[in-house]
């Protein structure tokens, strides 16, 4: 009983101190915003890498998503008559939930693991001392163009994983499946408005901040040589994937209420 | 007024306290570094010397002690407001720490563009510069993954001085070179003090660079400095401790 406790005491002291060296990474960052030293040949170093580089893997995840969910819903619908109404479903869907979190979680797998790894790889060989010892704060030069470069890429990388969704959904129902285009596109436009492309937006923009946070952290704090890089890597993925599903549920509520179905339409 | 120019120690460790993994690293390491001088910090493997040296360096904040650097203390000074005292030095790593993603020129560049130096000419030509005195001018475009152990470390030593800093901290600068390799970085440490008076410390194994570069040594043993004084007193000591290391016996526990 008393290992049990023990046991769970110590659990609980380790997540508070992650919390705390979130919380302070967070600080870090926010300082390095407001006084650090501006790199733009970093920052688009990072665009490069983390926005152009994901471009195809976003693309064809949000492209597949579409098509399966949208053949999915021709299929139940088609049974109440309703297989004209599948592009409204798809294109909600895709701009609320769907787009964000398979592009967050395809961006988690891609992006945060490679953070973690080089920055990870970085503190294991002393790279980072390196720079601490010419004067560099590590924040400054290893995360804050990284986390700037995400808020900017992961907003248009979900709109192109939403687009290609909507598209594939289309020639998949419109194309494959002979429901006609003009009921098919005026259900589409009819039922999406700017407060679903609003919310799949703001979610990515959370959900990159989320990324590069805790990839970073894992990054920052990896240890034990190869075996510890491995290990922060994993974990980078796997955390960062966490968060977003569970923080996409309380987004969802929060955004519901901000922009509530119907109130633009 | 500088520590220099009132003629303190350039570094000042006072008293050092650190405990890592629930073990003592440090307890109570006391040491000085003098301006102009080369101090060579020995000590059998595990003993803490780069952990001591990243306390020097501000790498690593002790439990207890202070550390001050040309007057200035660091201890529990903000990292942010380290950067300028940490300016004052280059310190050279255990394996060279080179930025593994930039080539030759670009890690050695690193240290002038982040000073904010910005005329071309002017960089290429301190990289050149620096590059011949460590003997590496003709591996300019080569990646840190395809050199030697011993070039990475003339490399990593060229990015330390392009600086021109006032004091160079050494991690370990010739373990796994050749006796040749050695005596060729022993050379450019000596040819630093002499020809610039930069203030140096060096954490080493080898007695033979001992003997090459050092005005005095330090030896350290369960966290505490167990000697300080000149290389000659330091090869004659009968001190047990010392005679051991200096003769590579085997500890009695091991032997039998």
């Amino acid at each position: 009983m008393v290992g049990i406790i023990r046991n769970l005491g110590r659990w609980l002291i380790d997540r508070l101190a992650y919390l705390g060296q979130l919380a302070g990474l967070v600080n870090e960052i926010r300082v390095s915003m407001l006084r650090g030293k501006w790199r733009p040949r970093l920052l688009g170093e990072q665009l490069v890498a983390t926005g152009f580089g994901s471009q195809l893997v976003v693309i064809i995840t949000g492209a597949f998503v579409g098509a399966v969910f949208g053949f999915q819903i021709y299929a139940k619908f088609k049974g109440y008559a309703l297989e004209s109404a599948t592009g409204a479903m798809v294109s909600v869907a895709m701009c609320r939930e769907l787009g964000p979190v398979v592009t967050a979680l395809m961006v988690a797998g891609r992006v945060g693991s490679s953070m973690a790894a080089e920055i990870g790889t970085m503190k294991v060989t002393e790279q980072i001392d390196a720079l601490r010892s010419l004067g560099i704060h590590p924040v400054d030069y290893l995360v804050t163009p990284r986390l700037l470069a995400m808020m900017v890429s992961m907003p248009l990388l979900i709109a192109e994983a939403i687009a290609f969704g909507i598209f594939l959904s289309y020639v998949v129902v419109v194309e494959g499946f002979g429901v006609p285009v003009a009921y098919y596109r005026n259900h589409t436009l009819a039922s999406t408005n700017m407060e679903d492309v609003s919310i799949g937006m703001i979610k990515g923009f959370v959900f990159g901040i989320l990324i590069v946070i805790i990839s970073c952290h894992q990054g920052l704090h990896a240890s034990n040589g190869a075996v510890g890089v491995g290990r922060s890597t994993t974990e980078a993925m796997v955390v960062s994937a966490l968060w977003v599903l569970i923080v996409n549920f309380f987004l969802s509520l929060l955004l519901n209420i901000v922009f509530p179905y119907g109130s633009a339409a | 007024m500088s520590a220099a120019e009132t003629g303190a120690a350039f570094i000042e460790a006072t008293g050092l306290v650190k405990r890592l993994g629930g073990q003592s690293v440090l307890d109570g390491t006391t040491l000085s570094l003098r301006r102009g001088e080369t101090l060579a910090v020995l000590g059998r493997s595990g003993e803490g010397k780069s952990v001591l040296l990243k306390h020097l360096a501000g790498l690593m904040m002790p439990d207890a002690g202070s550390v001050r650097i040309d007057g200035e203390e660091i201890v529990g000074v903000d990292e942010r407001r380290l950067g300028p005292v940490r300016r004052k030095f280059g310190l050279l790593f255990q394996n060279g720490a080179l930025f593994d993603s930039f080539n030759v020129e670009d890690n050695v560049a690193f240290p002038l563009l982040e000073q904010g130096l910005r005329d071309s000419t002017e960089v290429r030509r301190r990289v050149l510069a620096a590059l011949e005195a460590v003997g590496m001018a003709d591996h300019l475009m080569k990646m840190p993954i395809h050199l030697s152990g011993g070039q990475r470390k003339r490399v990593a030593l060229a990015r330390a001085i392009i600086t021109q800093p006032r004091c160079l901290l050494y991690d370990e600068p010739t373990a796994g070179l050749d006796p040749i390799g050695t005596a060729n970085i022993d050379r450019l440490i000596r040819g630093f003090q002499e020809r610039y008076q930069v203030t140096s410390l060096v954490i080493t194994h080898d007695l033979k660079t001992v003997e090459r570069i050092a005005d005095r040594v330090a030896f350290l043993r369960a966290g505490r400095i167990h000697f300080l004084g000149a290389p000659s007193a330091f090869f004659t000591t009968a001190d047990p401790v010392l005679r051991q290391f200096l003769d590579g016996r085997a500890d009695d526990s091991d032997a039998r």
